[in-house]
């Protein structure tokens, strides 16, 4: 712990003894204030990569792999993420995580789990690509984020969580068999320890007892088996192919936060005449029109202490230049922010899996 | 009053502990009932007439309840809530036009599908653990209130279960009050829960309701039922149906079908296991605040 470098001590021996699919993200900083990836495990078919940051780099990022591009059935993915105090982690992918189709009626469902601990005083970015559920595939994700402080809201966190309608190349439209994710926000307190930062510690099985009260929960849950009247869920999803939840808190989000609100309050109603050649259409900011045109339909809602942003579209180029329109604060004419919370609190390039 | 209230209440314990079906029986159980709940009230220290006792046999307690939960006039503000529906429609208007152009009536019925699936994995799993376990029913509520992320379905929700339970405290509870009150069943009855699942699976349960697999199904059955007939409503003063097809579609083979499905669902579902399962329905109820004239809640 002595040098003040930006390396892992991973080593080939601990990398061995965790069990398949695991790994372990330990954020910590150094005096006076070197970010340090304390520790960086994982198992295939699990792959962690950290790009060596820049020396001045506000955050670390490390990018969640998985072998081949995509997961099985039968895979299971146990991360475990602990950002200590004034760290700065973002999680990103590099291109969509895809979910092949369950082997036999019988073999078992693809499952992802990660646990991340937010320490006081440390912030949290996951903006992954979506997920891609292909036919007849079966995926659980369940993600937990242990909030350590709720009372100052300096456990801060912007979680994105988006999955589209599968290969629509190979006319591929919700044609997946089950898929279930599961955001979960805790507000727990330090001595909660079910997270410790001893290496081979990574399997958390989410099913620990106790952990600190429930702040918010986001479930979805298709079910491609099932018929709604003789509606199939491809019916049901009303032609959006895709689906996208993001979960913002935190003081330094706090502007972040506000600017979404305002948005949400100045869409354009809706009824009111006809929107896009009404006189009145000039007080709507032009990138809300586009969204409309787009098909984009979203909707925020202020939680128990969480901003929470649904959004669904027709096609995934509209979906992602909205959410990155949002994240990144754009004006009305589409200019980001320059000091936009996110890239003032993580730095540059955080917006890769949107672009 | 409250020493002959005691002594009631033993041989109404000793009474019911051995039914059997003949008339006298029955007779002795309604007279048994009435002194229960004399019982009950006296502890509530609430004035009641003293029961006569040549009454005719009255309605067994179950019907009773029912009719009063599924009474469109329970003073809980459904016919405030659309559910979602007002802005779905609005939302459906909007849609480059498909062929053929669906009518009112089939996108109600779509509607009216969805809705029914989106609650049952989503507000049933309260219900049922409501019930199950009414002791536990605040954390429940607590969960439930983390887990209904929609800021328009929250505030239909809290607005019906609060009301749910004045309508409790104000009107049945000096009637229906069957349970606690340090009883042999220990069910706390002070417990207020925000959210109208779960205080529906609580306060049926207070109202001594037994805890089988047919009575629980009887709860969320009504509670589904009344979910149509609001969305119904809704619908007729939308202009979508005319109270003639409203009460079609409610007499309807498939809406029996419908919710029967619904019940079945939801009973499968833990807690735990609870999320949406329309996600869409998110969508069309979160954006009920942005359409530009409303004429519900929700």
């Amino acid at each position: 712990m002595e040098p003040a470098t930006t390396t892992t001590t991973t080593s080939t021996a601990s990398q061995s003894s965790i069990p398949a699919g695991d790994g372990l993200i330990h954020v910590r900083v150094l005096p006076p204030s070197k970010l340090t990836l304390y520790q960086l495990n994982y198992k295939y078919p699990l792959k962690l990569i950290s790009p060596a940051p820049s020396q001045w780099a506000k955050s670390l990022t490390v990018f969640v792999l998985s072998y081949g591009g995509g997961l099985v059935s039968g895979d299971e993915v146990n991360l475990r993420v602990v950002v200590e105090s004034r760290g700065r982690l973002c999680l990103q992918t590099q291109g969509s995580t895809k979910i092949f189709k369950q082997k036999t009626p019988s073999s078992p469902p693809t499952i992802q789990r990660m646990i991340v601990r937010v320490q006081p005083g440390s912030s949290f970015l996951l903006l992954p690509d979506p997920v891609q559920p292909f036919a007849e595939s079966n995926y659980i994700q369940h993600q937990i984020f242990e909030l350590e402080d709720i009372t100052d809201d300096t456990s801060s966190i912007v979680v994105l969580d988006w999955v589209t309608e599968g290969r629509a190349a190979r006319d591929e439209h919700w044609s997946l068999k089950r898929f279930e994710s599961r955001n979960e926000f805790f507000g727990v307190k330090e001595s909660d320890t079910t997270t410790t930062g001893t290496s081979g510690d990574g399997g958390g099985n989410g099913s620990e007892s106790v952990r600190g009260k429930l702040l918010l929960r986001d479930a979805m849950i298709l079910d491609g088996e099932m018929l709604c009247g003789d509606e199939t869920l491809r019916e049901r999803q009303d032609s959006q192919t895709i689906f996208a939840t993001a979960v913002i808190r935190g003081k330094p989000f706090k502007k972040l936060i506000e600017y979404i609100k305002t948005r949400y309050a100045n869409e354009p109603r809706i009824g009111q005449k006809r929107w896009d050649t009404d006189d009145d259409s000039r007080k709507h900011n032009r990138i809300e029109v586009e969204a409309r045109n787009n098909g984009v339909l979203w909707a925020a809602s202020s939680v128990r202490g969480f901003l929470l942003v649904k959004v669904s579209g027709v096609e995934m180029e509209g979906v992602k230049r909205f959410v990155r329109g949002l994240l990144s604060e754009v004006n009305e004419d589409g200019v980001p922010r320059e000091n936009g919370c996110i890239t003032e609190e993580f730095g540059t390039g955080m917006f890769r899996c949107l672009e | 009053m409250t020493m002959e209230g005691q002594n009631t209440t033993t041989t109404a314990t000793i009474t019911s502990e051995k039914p059997e079906e003949t008339l006298e029986d029955l007779r002795s159980q309604i007279a048994s009932l009435q002194s229960q709940l004399a019982a009950a009230k006296a502890q509530l220290e609430i004035k009641v007439p003293s029961p006569s006792t040549n009454l005719p046999p009255s309605p067994s307690p179950p019907l009773h309840l029912w009719l009063l939960l599924a009474d469109s006039a329970l003073p809980i503000g459904s016919f405030a809530f659309s559910s979602g529906l007002e802005s779905y429609i609005s939302h459906r208007s909007l849609r480059p036009s498909i062929s053929p152009k669906p009518t009112p009536r089939s996108e109600l019925a779509r509607f009216l599908r969805l809705s029914l699936l989106s609650v049952s994995t989503t507000t049933v799993p309260f219900i049922t653990a409501a019930f199950k376990s009414p002791s536990s029913v605040l954390a429940l509520d607590d969960t439930f209130d983390a887990t209904t992320t929609c800021e328009v379905a929250r505030r239909a929700s809290i607005s019906q279960g609060r009301a749910l339970c004045s309508v409790w405290d104000k009107s049945f509870v000096s009637s229906f009050l069957k349970v606690g009150g340090g009883g042999e069943d220990g069910i706390p009855t002070h417990y207020r829960p925000d959210h109208f699942g779960p205080s529906w699976g609580y306060i049926t349960r207070l109202s001594g309701l037994k805890d089988t697999e047919e009575t629980l199904e009887q709860v969320v059955f009504v509670f589904l039922f009344n979910h149509v007939k609001a969305l119904l409503s809704a619908a007729v003063r939308l202009s979508l149906i005319g109270p003639y097809v409203a009460q079609q579609i409610l007499a309807s083979e498939e809406v029996g079908r419908l919710v029967r499905m619904a019940v079945e669902r939801g009973g499968r579902i833990g807690v735990e296991e609870a999320g949406q399962s329309v996600p869409t329905v998110d969508l069309w109820q979160g954006r009920h605040e942005r359409l530009y004239t409303r004429i519900f809640n929700s």
